[in-house]
């Protein structure tokens, strides 16, 4: 359904990767691996449209990226980038606000699966009046994936979703996206981690990602 | 000068003047204030400038010619185009043009129909009215242009992850642009605003002050600096918003990206 063919990225001069090819089926979950620096945030935001590739090609349904409407796209492809931000009211405001775009006026925040997903991680039901500034990087991280599954995405981008949490959140943050992923055949997911052990749970196949060579100095 | 209802201030009179800033550099060096280098650097250069501005003001009001009136008009706008965009601390491709285009067009517009369909100065190029009121109005939209650019490229950069996660999630660009535009321009119209908010109680407006000073009646300087104080305002909502929206269309690419690339760091 998501399939890359061929695509290469160059900034400034420099190949971040070339002729790299990836397929995302239904139901499969991706680990994206590779040491820091070779271009697996890139290659996330050129998946979800952010960047533009400078070679190849990205096609969902059957649909070259270039000939979706792009917010339309990101209605079913989510990407949650590291420190997805969140800038002000509270947490409630903040997935409200994401429910009004319009590329997603056919979805209805559903106050059921809010709930759930407040139980499953554990989580107060105050946690949702928190405002940013009062939230941790941490705290953050769970927003960004809380509001990400409640806009019902088809694919979901993860980079480094847990990497400021401790380890019993972690656990839970891992629980909810394992049932995310099983509760739908269809979903898919990509996966970034430092954590290599928590890749090894979370994902089922893999991609790895090498550093360029430097151009030899001679 | 002949009938003037004001004292015209003669060579030697302006020297006078001048000595009560030798006074200060006087002390700064007295005191090593390290002052007295800057205050001169800033009374010659003023004097210089104002000799010259009042120089090429005589000849134009002199020939009356609309061409050259036009002509006068037009490098005003385009030093003050250019020098909105200097005092900003970062670029992106086409800001010279965004700034020259959006001052260009709001001051002509708003002193154009002031003058025209407001104050019914008859001809409308007369440089008595054109002239100043243009450039006050240039002077505010600079103020607005500078401050909404330099705050609408500092959002996008700050904000970069907040505007990316939600283009991230199907907003479209301009939802995930309405912020930082709406912040951009109340940011450009803070000083216009303040201006209106506290004017006549903690000081008197420098154009006010100079037509009493020329000897008008207190009343009618006063109907005079609530007409320009209207044109300034307008002028600088319309320019900051036009400045501000040609900049949302550069760093927002049509397909919904935000291409903060494309801001760079002045040099």
């Amino acid at each position: 359904m998501l399939i890359a063919r061929n695509i290469t990225r160059i900034i400034d001069g420099k190949t971040i990767w070339s002729g790299l090819s990836l397929k995302l089926k239904e139901g499969e979950r991706v680990a994206l691996r590779g040491p820091s620096g070779s271009g697996k945030t890139l290659l996330m935001r050129a998946l979800v449209g952010l960047d533009a590739v400078d070679e190849g090609e990205i096609r969902y349904l059957d649909r070259p990226i270039t000939e979706w409407h792009l917010p339309e796209y990101r209605r079913h492809v989510r990407y949650i980038p590291q420190d997805a931000a969140f800038v002000s009211g509270s947490v409630r405001d903040s997935i409200n606000l994401f429910f009004s775009f319009r590329a997603n006026k056919d979805l209805e925040p559903d106050s059921g699966q809010l709930l759930a997903i407040m139980r499953t991680l554990q989580l107060p039901e105050t946690f949702l009046d928190k405002t940013a500034e009062r939230l941790s990087g941490g705290e953050k991280q769970i927003v960004a994936l809380v509001r990400s599954l409640l806009l019902k995405p088809s694919v979901l981008l993860l980079d480094e979703p847990t990497s400021n949490l401790d380890e019993e959140m972690v656990s839970r943050m891992e629980h909810l996206i394992d049932l995310w992923v099983q509760e739908d055949a269809a979903r898919s997911l990509v996966w970034t981690s430092h954590d290599t052990r928590q890749l090894d749970r979370m994902t089922t196949s893999s991609i790895s990602l090498y550093k360029m060579a430097d151009p030899a100095v001679t | 000068m002949e009938n003037t209802s004001y004292i015209v201030i003669s060579n030697l009179q302006l020297g006078l003047a001048a000595l009560l800033l030798l006074v200060n550099i006087g002390l700064s060096v007295l005191l090593r204030l390290g002052m007295a280098k800057d205050l001169i650097v800033g009374a010659v250069r003023m004097t210089i400038q104002l000799i010259l501005v009042g120089l090429i003001l005589e000849w134009i009001f002199q020939t009356r010619d609309p061409l050259m009136i036009i002509l006068m008009a037009v490098i005003m706008a385009t030093l003050a185009g250019i020098a909105a965009v200097n005092r900003t601390s970062r670029r992106f491709p086409g800001i010279f043009w965004n700034s020259l285009v959006t001052i260009g067009a709001s001051a002509f517009l708003v002193t154009g129909a002031a003058i025209t369909g407001i104050l019914n100065v008859s001809p409308w190029y007369d440089p008595q009215y054109l002239i100043p009121l243009l450039g006050m109005v240039l002077g505010n939209a600079l103020t607005g242009i500078s401050l909404g650019l330099d705050r609408m490229m500092e959002g996008c950069t700050t904000n970069r992850n907040w505007i990316e996660t939600m283009l991230s999630h199907g907003a479209s660009r301009w939802e995930a642009a309405h912020e930082q535009i709406r912040e951009a321009l109340r940011t450009g119209m803070i000083p216009t605003v303040n201006a209106m908010m506290i004017m006549g109680i903690v000081s008197l407006p420098g154009m006010m002050t100079g037509q009493i000073l020329a000897g008008a009646n207190p009343m009618d300087a006063v109907r005079y600096q609530m007409v320009i104080m209207f044109m300034i305002a307008a002028c600088t909502a319309l320019a900051t918003l036009g400045v501000v929206l040609l900049a949302y269309r550069v760093l927002f690419s049509r397909d919904h990206r935000l291409m903060e690339s494309r801001i760079s760091e002045k040099k």
